[in-house]
């Protein structure tokens, strides 16, 4: 069991994980019936449908600590409510841009889930096994598809170091700690992000640089979960549309 | 009576793969009767399975049918494994046209590809890491030129 005072900063830190899956299987979603080749297609529907498996067992972790109903949580909060990091509400932009995004995603959760699968706290570790199963596939799969464009055509090639251009200074937001992490971390519960940090930084860069890209410095890091771009509201007025057209209906 | 029960799930078929149950998929947990109460504990496969709600219903369904008057399907955590999978459901799946999932350290550390369902030749290529469902992949021979599914070793 749980010690109380460690509830309320384990159910921000999932609503963050939940968050950051709910609203980068929306933007995969995108793609659906529109990908550049029928692989690509089904692919990516893939992608995003775990994605919500994986945001649907972090939000019953925190029914089980708060009684929240995930379903709630996902069709009803407003954007200033919403956690996710901004790297993953981005519009979808092109092929490269969404495979960059992807790549860099995928690399940080598996180095993650990977820690947190050692979770003192069993119910976390044993969702983190679950979800690490599955991200190894998607892992696999973006980063070939960053080396096929890194190392394709002059055109592609460009597209992607633009990619990464926008989307690298975000990747740092994942790593910040929450206000209640400290504690989390001391009792072993979630693994210290900062600490992740640096190795993610080495395995990113040099898959990068093998590719033919060049990971650019600084850029802008945005300083809390609570940031969000103007580009979450259409997002969220999409994804709720129907739930809130309708909130009495059993199920969308 | 339990036995009872464990037949009866035996009934309940993958939607996205009809010629397995989820009992020789290694789904079902344990099964306990008290009375006229039957409580089943399972573990999905993939977490954003989309069949698991169908499932539930089923398993439901079936128990009732078995005789059960109240029935209480506990969803776990417990990582799934292919490695949970019978032999004899591997086998129906390789008659069925999918190519069963290889042992973990065969797929995961050796990296290897599973061989054709169809003509057995190891000479295949993956098209697709992503498939149909989110338990399969989509390879194709190349000996015989048939286009294959694949089970995810997870």
């Amino acid at each position: 069991m749980l010690e109380a005072y460690l509830k309320d900063a384990l159910v921000a830190r999932l609503t963050a994980w939940a968050d950051d899956e709910v609203v980068l299987a929306q933007r995969l979603s995108e793609w659906v019936g529109h990908a550049p080749i029928l692989e690509e297609d089904i692919a990516i529907a893939n992608l995003a449908q775990d994605e919500l498996g994986h945001a649907k067992l972090w939000l019953e972790l925190r029914q089980e600590l708060d009684g929240s109903d995930p379903d709630r949580l996902v069709y009803f909060r407003d954007p200033l409510e919403f956690q996710n990091a901004i790297l993953v509400e981005l519009p979808k932009g092109d092929w490269a841009f969404t495979m960059v995004r992807q790549y860099l995603f995928d690399a940080y959760e598996n180095l993650r889930l990977k820690e947190a699968a050692k979770s003192a706290y069993p119910p976390l570790a044993e969702a983190a096994s679950c979800i690490l199963k599955e991200e190894r596939f998607h892992l696999k799969h973006s980063s070939l598809w960053v080396e096929r464009l890194g190392q394709g055509t002059e055109e592609s090639h460009r597209r992607t170091q633009e990619a990464l251009e926008t989307l690298f200074p975000y990747v740092h937001q994942l790593f910040q700690p929450l206000p209640g992490d400290e504690a989390l971390v001391e009792a072993g519960v979630v693994p210290d992000l900062k600490a992740l940090e640096a190795p993610y930084l080495e395995e990113v860069t040099a898959h990068l640089v093998r590719s033919g890209l060049r990971p650019p410095e600084g850029g802008y890091v945005p300083k809390s979960r609570r940031e969000h771009t103007e580009y979450l509201w259409s997002l969220l007025a999409e994804m709720q549309s129907v739930a809130r057209w309708d909130p009495e209906a059993k199920a969308w | 009576m339990v036995e009872r029960y464990w037949e009866a799930l035996k009934g309940v078929r993958d939607p996205e793969i009809p010629v397995l149950n989820i009992v020789e998929m290694g789904m079902v947990l344990g099964v306990e009767a008290e009375g006229e109460k039957v409580r089943v504990r399972f573990r999905p496969t993939f977490s954003g399975c989309p069949a698991l709600r169908l499932i539930r219903e089923e398993m439901e369904k079936a128990l009732r049918g078995a005789g059960a008057k109240e029935v209480e399907v506990v969803e776990t955590r417990v990582p799934w494994s292919t490695g949970a999978m019978a032999a004899e459901a591997k086998e129906k799946l390789r008659a069925y046209g999918i190519a069963p999932p290889l042992p973990l350290p065969m797929a995961e550390v050796a990296q290897e590809d599973p061989p054709c369902p169809r003509c057995g030749s190891g000479q295949v290529v993956l098209k697709n890491a992503f498939g149909a469902t989110l338990c399969k992949m989509l390879y194709q021979c190349q000996a015989c030129g048939e286009v294959f599914e694949a089970f995810k070793a997870v």
